[in-house]
């Protein structure tokens, strides 16, 4: 059961995550700084913080499973690691 | 056997990404997170953002006896050990492929507030690729980026 919930979880995750990528451009112009979570390969909540989006997720006791969460970084800002 | 990696532009250039679920005794909320492929970084580490998805306890972990703080995109991090970790990843079929690592490092900032780092990716780094005994094929002017197991 619970490598089936890890398969499960790994395969939908992956689908919105792609979603993410293949979009990547569009959400940066409108969502920059953001925090997005992505679910069933579109945006279902877009909030100012990662710990906001934690928390909403919580309180409506659904699981984050499968779902995407990005913070946005702020277009003039680049990382290298 | 192929683990696919994603290939997404950031910052303008192409950059491959691997997905992962870890299982370890401090991880509350085993969910996938997204990791950076990076072979810059000596160790698979999980950045703050994911610190909070995967519900880590920062306090009940311990630190390394060697390289406690970390200078990773340009701030300053202590390094903290998940010992006893497996990392789950999907192969080319959907799969799951089980990687066992003596430890996973945890990147928490030694100063300013952890959600100043949100944006900072979790790192897939050298540990995990020669622990796993993958070759890395990395060419992003053809799109093609996967782990090797031989």
């Amino acid at each position: 059961m619970e490598k089936e919930i890890l398969l499960k979880n790994l395969k939908m995750f992956e689908e919105n995550a792609s979603w993410f990528s293949g979009n990547y451009s569009e959400i940066v112009e409108k969502y920059e700084g953001k925090t997005v979570a992505v679910k069933d390969q579109k945006i279902v909540m877009v909030k100012a913080s990662l710990d906001e989006v934690l928390k909403e997720f919580e309180s409506r006791k659904e699981d984050v499973g499968s779902i995407y969460i990005a913070t946005i970084p702020e277009k003039a800002i680049a990382f290298i690691l | 056997m192929k683990i696919p990696l994603r290939i997404r532009k950031q910052f303008d250039e192409l950059m491959a990404f691997a997905n992962a679920t870890i299982r370890a005794p401090h991880i509350r909320r085993p969910v996938p997170i997204e990791f950076l492929v990076d072979t810059g970084s000596p160790w698979i580490a999980i950045a703050p953002r994911d610190v909070k998805k995967v519900n880590i306890s920062i306090p009940t972990l311990k630190k390394p006896q060697k390289f406690v703080t970390i200078l990773f995109a340009g701030s300053k991090f202590w390094r903290y050990l998940l010992e006893n970790a497996s990392v789950y990843v999907l192969d080319e079929t959907g799969n799951i492929v089980k990687v066992d690592l003596p430890a996973v490092s945890v990147l928490w900032p030694t100063k300013g507030k952890p959600e100043e780092f949100d944006s900072i990716p979790s790192v897939l780094g050298c540990d995990f690729i020669a622990l796993g005994e993958f070759q890395l094929h990395f060419n992003p002017s053809k799109m093609i980026a996967f782990l090797e197991k031989p």
